[in-house]
């Protein structure tokens, strides 16, 4: 499988395909805000286990599995490792000793970095949240053509030059990609040291001027085709696909849900600074127990 | 003249004869309330002694012997180097020996009395003698020897049995936190201390070695108060040692945290000093007067460098005359994110700003027109597969090998690529809101093609149009059309500064949303290498091939 059509959404469950872009989007962007609103492990666990139940349900295929899984696995790593390094909360179980307390200026410094056991752990649950909002993410990506989730971006009054320029910018990325590769070819012809001819990255920092001039010269023939026909300026064709009603339905609902769940849990974080309210005891009981 | 060294000898000669010594004792003693002359059944209760002595040439030597009447003991236990009881006919006689220092000098002492069971009621003496060579001078004390009052029907009906081998005080309770005045608040939560964000200061003081912010101001303002209530069955009267630590719910063993208030000298603000040396712990000395109820407000200080968040025992051990009582109650160290929250708020107000100022976004179209339109579009698809895409895939597999530091590496795309091309575009470009445009284009196609589409990334994506545009805005940058050399060095500098301000409340917020640790020097260390350094280095890169790029413009 080729990385475009690892991008493409079009082996994926015909039923989530059809899905408006209003709802994909909706639906992931209130996912991450329910990610970063629950605090407790199991509800991360069983949020971030609903995802990849979804990707069950959208017949992602055994490659798109395994990206995702490396992608996963190495989100939960640098979460865990970031997390065992800077863990500050007691207890705290040094595994090993990266930098002394006591050992000059780097020690002055960082007063100390130690590996800290609980902090692995402490990693992986919190690395749940973005490993919840990936997952999801690409979910949308591999179950939609950009085209569908610009639709949806329309509907929403986006500016149809800003569409416009998105559209251009998605068109172009291949083609910059492959001007890139050409550009580096050049670089490397050109070279006059045998040792790093074909090293990429001595030639990195050269690219970026070829590249740019390019794109200029590319926006200037660009622009007068587009003036000329009259399109840049004219208004979006705002014909969006329907939205179906149980999809609406659906965002009002997960909508309300998450706006009760954030209301549950900043009363409470309220609440332990003082601003009590009694009526509200049963929803503190509730968001202490899952949230 | 003759009359003033008169006087003069007249005087050293008074104050010759005026040298001495002077003794005072009180007995019952109470360190909070004077004149009181009862002693309670079975109770203990300290006999003050004070000799001031003053305009004494060299140290001497004296002697102190107190007669205390027919069932009363002293109490030796952990100062028995210092007091000698002996018994004549059926009077206890305690004897000790001062050593009092020259010139002037106050030394004093407190021996604890115990009254024995069987004692009559009544009228009792207490003679306390003291001399040195020639100097001699006796006090003789009278108290009232009482049953127990009434005030045992405070803490119960049953009367306590009370073991005469032991002084039986104990702890009865600790609540906390509790406000200055020891009252709780019931929509609190019970045994968690909030304690502060001091990020940034405790970075500053950590360079500095001086610990936590400032002793004066963690003296004046204790995390938490603290309801200590005692019971004191036998109307005690002793000064008591108050010692809170936190300690570890599974291992015991303690943690730094806490700290004591030292008062060391008036060259320290308001005289306040913390002394590291002292231990992780708060102390404090507390009175027993009698009361058998006693209820004590006492402040715990916290070291703000060291204390760590977390589930705690708190421990308070309270000590005197050899014995010690221990209490543990649960405790949950919380530290307010104050600053996080103040990063999200900045982070909110920018996206306000952006949402108010999106028509002038748009007006920015029209004045740049389609071909500026587009090469923003092809800058910011080239932000995106230049910066987005590799640091999402490869940001990931460094994060293997360097962990948090991996952000250093990825920095080099995040900080030098994109404001090499943020600036030259700039240069290409100079018009309010072709930046802003460049970011939307990029957040958008990371929205479409990963699906980065988060409460976090709208709001980080707000944060750096805002800093930024304010920054050139503010910075004069689209004053001119043409800028001098010395002027856009100055700008980098700028945006270099500006983003290490966009990376400190970007990091805050997925500190805050993500709930996760980085450490203030970390913080630091990417806000001054990839904030500023890369940035800054990028926007001259950027500059020059503006510079050049113009030429192909001109085409």
């Amino acid at each position: 499988m080729s990385v475009r059509q690892l991008w493409e959404g079009t082996d994926a469950a015909p039923w989530i395909q059809k899905l408006n872009g209003r709802t994909k989007l909706i639906v992931l962007f209130l996912f991450a805000i329910l990610t970063i609103t629950i605090d407790n492990p199991r509800s991360l666990f069983v949020l971030f286990s609903l995802t990849l139940l979804l990707h069950v349900a959208a017949g992602t295929s055994i490659y798109k599995w395994k990206v995702l899984a490396v992608l996963l696995l190495l989100g939960l790593w640098g979460s865990m490792f970031s997390q065992a390094l800077f863990f500050a909360q007691s207890t705290r179980t040094p595994l090993f000793v990266l930098i002394e307390s006591n050992a000059g200026f780097l020690g002055a410094l960082t007063g100390g970095l130690y590996v800290y056991r609980e902090g692995i752990l402490y990693g992986a649950v919190q690395g749940l949240r973005s490993a919840s909002m990936m997952s999801l993410g690409l979910l949308v990506c591999w179950t939609s053509d950009p085209r569908q989730l610009l639709q949806a971006l329309l509907a929403w009054r986006l500016s149809p030059q800003i569409a416009f320029m998105l559209v251009t910018a998605i068109r172009f990325l291949p083609v910059l990609a492959a001007e890139t590769g050409e550009v580096i070819t050049a670089l490397q012809l050109r070279s006059d040291s045998h040792s790093g001819r074909t090293a990429i990255i001595r030639h990195l920092p050269y690219i970026a001027k070829p590249l740019l001039a390019r794109c200029l010269r590319r926006a200037q023939t660009l622009a007068l085709s587009v003036v000329s026909r009259g399109f840049f300026l004219a208004s979006a064709n705002r014909q969006a696909a329907m939205w179906d009603w149980r999809e609406k339905f659906c965002c009002i609902t997960l909508t309300l849900v998450v706006a009760v769940i954030v209301s549950s849990k900043i009363s409470y974080l309220l609440s332990e600074q003082g601003l009590y309210f009694g009526v509200l005891r049963q929803a503190y009981d509730w968001t202490k127990l899952y949230l | 003249m003759r009359i003033w060294i008169l006087v003069l000898l007249l005087l050293s000669y008074v104050q010759a004869a005026c040298a001495g010594m002077k003794l005072e004792a009180e007995y019952p003693y109470h360190l909070e309330r004077q004149g009181v002359h009862t002693v309670f059944e079975e109770s203990t209760v300290p006999l003050y002694v004070n000799i001031v002595n003053f305009n004494n040439p060299t140290p001497v030597e004296a002697e102190i012997k107190i007669t205390l009447p027919q069932g009363f003991m002293p109490v030796t236990e952990g100062t028995a180097d210092k007091w000698q009881v002996q018994k004549e006919q059926d009077k206890i006689i305690a004897t000790t020996r001062w050593s009092l220092p020259e010139d002037y000098g106050q030394t004093f002492d407190l021996l604890y009395i115990e009254s024995q069971e069987a004692v009559d009621f009544g009228e009792k003496q207490v003679l306390v003698e003291a001399s040195s060579g020639e100097w001699q001078e006796s006090k003789l004390l009278t108290f009232t020897y009482e049953a127990e009052q009434a005030a045992a029907a405070t803490i119960g009906k049953g009367k306590p049995k009370v073991d005469r081998k032991k002084f039986n005080w104990y702890i009865q309770s600790i609540t906390f936190p509790v406000d200055s005045l020891g009252l709780k608040d019931d929509r609190a939560e019970a045994g968690v201390i909030y304690v502060r964000d001091t990020s940034l200061e405790g970075f500053r003081n950590r360079m500095t070695g001086e610990g936590a912010t400032s002793w004066s101001s963690v003296f004046n303002h204790p995390a938490a108060h603290l309801l200590l209530e005692l019971r004191n069955p036998q109307s005690d009267v002793r000064v008591l040692k108050f010692k809170a630590e936190l300690v570890d719910k599974v291992t015991g063993e303690v943690k730094p945290g806490l700290c004591t208030a030292g008062k060391v000298d008036d060259d320290a603000e308001q005289g306040w000093h913390g002394n590291e040396e002292e231990g992780s712990e708060t102390t404090a000395l507390i009175s027993l007067d009698g009361n058998k109820a006693p209820r004590f407000i006492l402040p715990l200080y916290i070291d703000h460098l060291k204390i760590l968040e977390g589930e705690y025992n708190l421990r308070i051990t309270i000590s005197g005359n050899g014995q010690e009582k221990r209490y543990e109650a649960p405790v949950t160290i919380a530290k307010k994110h104050s600053i996080g929250l103040l990063a999200v708020g900045f982070a909110f107000a920018c996206l306000v700003l952006v949402i108010a100022f999106s028509y002038k976004i748009k007006n920015c179209i029209y004045i740049i027109g389609a071909k500026g339109a587009i090469t923003v579009a092809l800058f910011a698809a080239i932000a995106f597969g230049g910066i987005t895409l590799p640091t999402t895939i490869l940001g990931d597999l460094l994060h293997v090998f360097l962990g948090p530091f991996s952000g250093l590496v990825t920095g080099l795309l995040h900080g030098v690529l994109q404001y090499l091309l943020i600036v030259s575009l700039l240069v290409l470009y100079r018009t309010p809101g072709v930046l802003s445009l460049m970011f939307v284009v990029k957040f958008m196609l990371s929205c479409l093609m990963f699906g980065h589409f988060s409460p976090l990334g709208v709001l980080s994506c707000c944060v750096s149009m805002v800093v930024l545009e304010a920054t050139l805005y503010f910075g004069g940058f689209y004053k001119h059309t043409h800028s001098k050399e010395n002027f856009m060095l100055l700008m980098c500098v700028l945006l270099g500064l500006a983003d290490a301000f966009i990376t400190f409340i970007n990091l805050e917020q997925m500190m805050f949303f993500y709930r996760l640790y980085y450490a203030d020097w970390y913080l630091a260390l990417y806000m001054v290498i990839n904030g500023l350094l890369y940035s800054s280095i990028g926007s001259w890169l950027g500059n020059k091939t503006g510079l050049k790029l113009r030429q192909v413009m001109g085409e």
